[in-house]
């Protein structure tokens, strides 16, 4: 299924040189017509020449501000270009542009103003360490018991945002390990989300930029986010109930 | 004259001659002479008159510990001014540590303002002290907590803004106001 007009792939990367070129000639062949913008967290590898040459369009962060801050630069930019819908990929190639397709149609019912690709849904297959699949499983049930919604993947970053969702982002996203902060507060703030079953790869090439004890300080960083999160007073701009209301 | 005594008159005599040479010569400012001179002139005293501090009251443990908050109190202070002068601190972060150096000093001018503590939650002097120096660190930590994520917030939007401005210009440059790689499908 061919996304609607008006969407944008949203490629976040860092140190990705190796995967760069193929991941782009794959999105060239499954979304043809669709723009890309990479977004280069401030890259230590060869990243920021290869993209000269990526003949898409491309931010280069001048500091390093994790995937949050460079996925909000990246909504940013297609709220500021005008694009309706975003796509959003990961830099090492573990979301195989085949599988957007799903989250297309999903997002063309249109009741829906988030959509992720869930690795757990189906016969996704997927197997990490222990560690890390129970820390998925642990963030999964606080975060279905926090936004009174079966959410199965937490911490997908395969998704496909609409444009109220991107205005809110683009205002409030968390920096660093963003995607299961992000999901709780789109459902303090009213947006309604959805997931979809995807099939995720091993990643390409290079490292991935979270670490073992990286993984026990993301549930810790993320718990304590989705408990002050919830503390929070719900922010009336962004508000989606409101703007359907204005609409 | 005991050799402790004579190594004391003997570095106050150059402080002391030091700081008015420079003074004399305008190399350095009034206040700074000031300081350096009072200093060699107490070391030249303290060389003669070892008890003189007694002029202060009985010297006692309380006495010491006052002297020495006294001290570190005016290097609070002094520290403090002279880095939000020369600018290399701000004002809005300098108070936190004026406030450390005025209750100090506090404390020592007036050791009935410590007794009356004292009196009031049991603990003596010198531990009073060292509570004060602790819960004024651990306000100064937090502040500095708070002020490190608006900082790092402030320099995410500035390193975002400066992303997209570039890419605008790189477009503006290249001529075309569309997009690289927009294509129709």
């Amino acid at each position: 299924m061919m996304p609607p007009e008006k969407t944008i792939v949203l490629i976040p990367v860092f140190n990705e040189e190796a995967n760069l070129a193929p991941l782009l000639q794959e999105v060239g062949e499954q979304l043809p017509g669709v723009p890309v913008c990479i977004i280069n967290d401030c890259s230590k590898d060869g990243t920021a020449q290869k993209l000269k040459a990526a003949g898409c369009a491309y931010l280069n962060l001048p500091c390093n501000l994790g995937v949050g801050g460079a996925m909000q630069a990246g909504f940013r930019y297609a709220l500021e270009q005008g694009y309706d819908y975003a796509i959003r990929l990961d830099g090492d190639g573990q979301h195989p542009p085949s599988e957007c397709a799903a989250l297309i149609e999903r997002m063309a019912q249109g009741d829906v103003d988030l959509v992720t690709g869930s690795r757990f849904l189906g016969d996704g297959g997927y197997t990490s360490t222990i560690v890390r699949q129970a820390g998925i499983a642990g963030l999964a049930a606080f975060l279905s018991w926090a936004c009174r919604q079966k959410i199965t993947d937490p911490t997908s970053g395969f998704q496909m945002v609409n444009r109220p969702a991107m205005t809110y982002f683009s205002y409030c996203y968390p920096l660093d390990y963003p995607e299961p902060e992000a999901l709780a507060l789109l459902s303090r703030q009213g947006y309604r989300f959805a997931e979809v079953p995807a099939k995720f790869r091993e990643r390409q090439g290079g490292k991935s930029s979270i670490r073992r004890w990286g993984t026990v300080f993301y549930m810790f960083k993320v718990c304590v986010a989705l408990f002050v999160d919830r503390c929070r007073a719900v922010d009336p701009r962004f508000d989606r109930r409101h703007m359907e209301a204005s609409a | 004259m005991t050799i402790p005594q004579m190594v004391s008159a003997a570095v106050g005599v150059g402080v002391l001659g030091g700081s008015l040479y420079s003074f004399f010569r305008h190399k350095t400012r009034r206040f700074k002479a000031l300081f350096w001179g009072a200093i060699g002139a107490a070391m030249i005293y303290a060389g003669f008159r070892p008890t003189f501090i007694e002029i202060l009251g009985p010297d006692s443990t309380e006495l010491r510990i006052r002297l020495i908050v006294a001290l570190l109190s005016f290097i609070v202070l002094t520290v403090t001014l002279e880095m939000i002068r020369v600018s290399r601190m701000q004002e809005r972060y300098g108070f936190l540590w004026l406030a450390t150096g005025l209750l100090l000093l506090a404390g020592a001018l007036f050791p009935d303002l410590a007794k009356a503590v004292e009196s009031m939650t049991g603990i003596s002097y010198g531990v009073a002290v060292l509570v004060v120096i602790f819960a004024f660190i651990l306000l100064m930590l937090f502040h500095f907590s708070v002020a490190l994520s608006l900082t790092q917030h402030k320099l995410a939007q500035v390193a975002r803004e400066l992303a997209l401005a570039e890419e605008r210009l790189r477009r503006v440059e290249r001529g075309s106001g569309e997009p690289e790689g927009k294509r129709t499908a």
